[in-house]
């Protein structure tokens, strides 16, 4: 019995398909492409296809993200927070604090016990989340994962006053006219990141263990940086899959409370039908 | 005797030399990278248009956020009050001003004289600044001036969910997309900025006169979109950019003549 989560973020959309025993059968991640009903199901047939299973063999489907609207072979619609919960739950079992900062949002949760006990979000402003450091990145002339890696080898960041992205950038390029080192701009902007989310998580109160995901979380520079300000800071082994991890268990939960009920999943409601430009374009 | 104000703004550089009858000569140059080169480039300029030369102006006031980078002897005044005496020396009626800048916008209250009495500054954040209309004209690929010609007609408004600079790019692009048009996502634009210094303006009780200036006066139809939201007519002054430059100057006439009493 197979189960699947698929996770449609602002930047990158995310399909895990597990098994009944809760291990990964297969994963898929790719950049979000526009019209998501259609970049949906032509994902799901490339993880479906490498894991040689057909729609029919996944028991349920569960959709998250900001784009969880735009799935139409998903048997339920989650929050990205609870799916973020429980995924890093799975991983973390004592996991009480889940930093995730994805490509146009960062949010802060606090579980026990894989529930969700509270939370605070910013999708309102680039700061503190990976458009920030795109933006950034882009006026050192290099990718967010060089500024990651330069970042490291700095030993006196610079200050970075703004918290709007827009200043930001530009007192990033007076430093860089100034000729302040490239290191040392990465390591302020990293701290002026990490200081933004902690300021925001704080609110509903920081507590051991932290775990940090989303993209971002794939930076060295930043990890470091915020196990300064934090202490221990954990990650799992591939942070932009929690969420979809996330929603495939919640998928396996479902099957067996309706199970449980004897109301089964109805596989026909899903559609998967091959949805071209012109289709879309005709509605 | 002449007196030179120099605001150096985020976009443009504008340098004012005003003379002891009160008129009033400019020149406007893009700040560019080095605000060395935008404030020479200017000040030259202005000099030519005057026909004098530097060693007849008595003094110089600088403002802006490349203020620092003149490289002579200089006042520097902030630019709230340069800008409200600019506004006042230019309309002395004015008790509000509104100023649409690159990057920040502001609502200030003034005094007759041009005292500044309350002020509210969106310098956190660059939401519903003059950078909105430079996202949009940037991916219409039209030229600020083609921009503020388009869609003065009132006709359908894209509703914007973002107030964030950044957010709004990738918003603008993806209404795109979904096939609105280019005087649809402006109305947008032009009214998310208008609420948001609509709300400004609320906070500090704007009243009549009111002036609008900064760069983003030059759109007139966001002018009459903040018109419409504000309740308020509104006075646009022949060259909106130059308040500050203005300003500065009128405050370095009064500074000489304040030590020549003594």
């Amino acid at each position: 019995m197979y189960f699947a989560g698929i996770d449609i973020g602002s930047t990158v959309t995310k399909i895990v398909i597990l098994d009944d025993k809760e291990s990964l059968v297969s994963k898929i991640i790719r950049y979000t492409a526009p019209e998501h009903r259609r970049f949906a199901n032509k994902l799901m047939e490339e993880v479906l296809e490498k894991a040689e299973l057909t729609i029919d063999d996944i028991e349920a489907i569960v959709a998250t993200g900001y784009g969880r609207v735009s799935v139409p072979f998903a048997d339920k619609k989650v929050t990205e927070i609870t799916c973020h919960a429980i995924g890093v739950s799975c991983i973390f079992p004592h996991a009480r604090t889940i930093i995730d900062i994805g490509g146009q949002d960062s949010k802060g949760i606090k579980v026990i016990n894989g529930r969700v006990v509270d939370f605070v979000m910013n999708d309102k402003c680039a700061a503190g989340t990976g458009r920030f450091l795109d933006v950034i990145a882009e006026a050192l002339g290099s990718s967010p994962h060089e500024m990651g890696e330069y970042a490291l080898r700095s030993s006196s960041p610079v200050t970075i006053n703004s918290i709007c992205t827009v200043f930001a950038e530009q007192e990033v390029v007076s430093y860089l006219a100034d000729g302040v080192l490239m290191e040392d701009i990465a390591a302020g902007i990293y701290d002026a990141i990490v200081a933004r989310i902690h300021g925001m998580v704080r609110r509903i109160g920081i507590e051991q263990e932290i775990i940090m995901t989303g993209g971002v979380a794939k930076s060295r520079g930043l990890i470091k940086t915020a196990k300064k300000r934090l202490g221990r800071v954990l990650t799992p082994p591939e942070p932009l899959i929690t969420g979809a991890l996330g929603a495939a268990i919640f998928a396996k939960r479902l099957f067996e409370d309706s199970n449980r009920k004897g109301t089964l999943i109805d596989k026909s409601k899903r559609r998967m039908d091959r949805v071209t430009f012109f289709d879309q374009a005709a509605r | 005797m002449y007196y030179a104000g120099i605001d150096a703004g985020s976009v443009f550089t504008k340098v004012a030399i005003l003379d002891d009858e009160g008129t009033v000569t400019y020149a406007i140059r893009p700040s560019g990278r080095n605000y060395q080169d935008s404030i020479r480039s200017a000040l030259n300029d202005a000099l030519t248009r005057r026909q004098t030369s530097i060693n007849d102006i008595r003094i110089f006031v600088t403002t802006g956020y490349g203020a620092s980078a003149a490289n002579f002897p200089n006042k520097y005044m902030s630019d709230i009050t340069c800008m409200a005496k600019g506004v006042s020396f230019l309309f002395p009626n004015a008790k509000t001003f509104v100023e649409v800048g690159g990057q920040v916008s502001k609502v200030v209250r003034i005094a007759h004289g041009g005292g500044v009495i309350k002020f509210v500054s969106g310098d956190r954040c660059a939401g519903g600044s003059g950078r909105f209309l430079q996202v949009v004209s940037m991916i219409l690929n039209l030229s600020f001036e083609e921009m503020c010609r388009l869609s003065l007609e009132p006709g359908k408004r894209i509703k914007f969910s973002t107030s964030c600079a950044v957010f709004a790019e990738t918003e603008v692009i993806s209404r795109i997309a979904e096939g609105a048009t280019p005087e649809e996502i402006l109305a947008g634009i032009r009214e998310s900025i208008a609420n948001r210094i609509t709300n400004m303006a609320n906070r500090v009780n704007a009243e009549e006169d009111c002036v609008v200036c900064g760069g983003g006066a030059k759109d007139i139809g966001l002018v009459k979109m903040v018109e419409e939201k504000l309740g308020l007519n509104l006075f646009v002054p022949f060259e909106p950019l130059i308040c500050g430059a203005i300003g500065a100057a009128a405050i370095g006439k009064e500074i000489c003549l304040e030590s020549e009493e003594e």
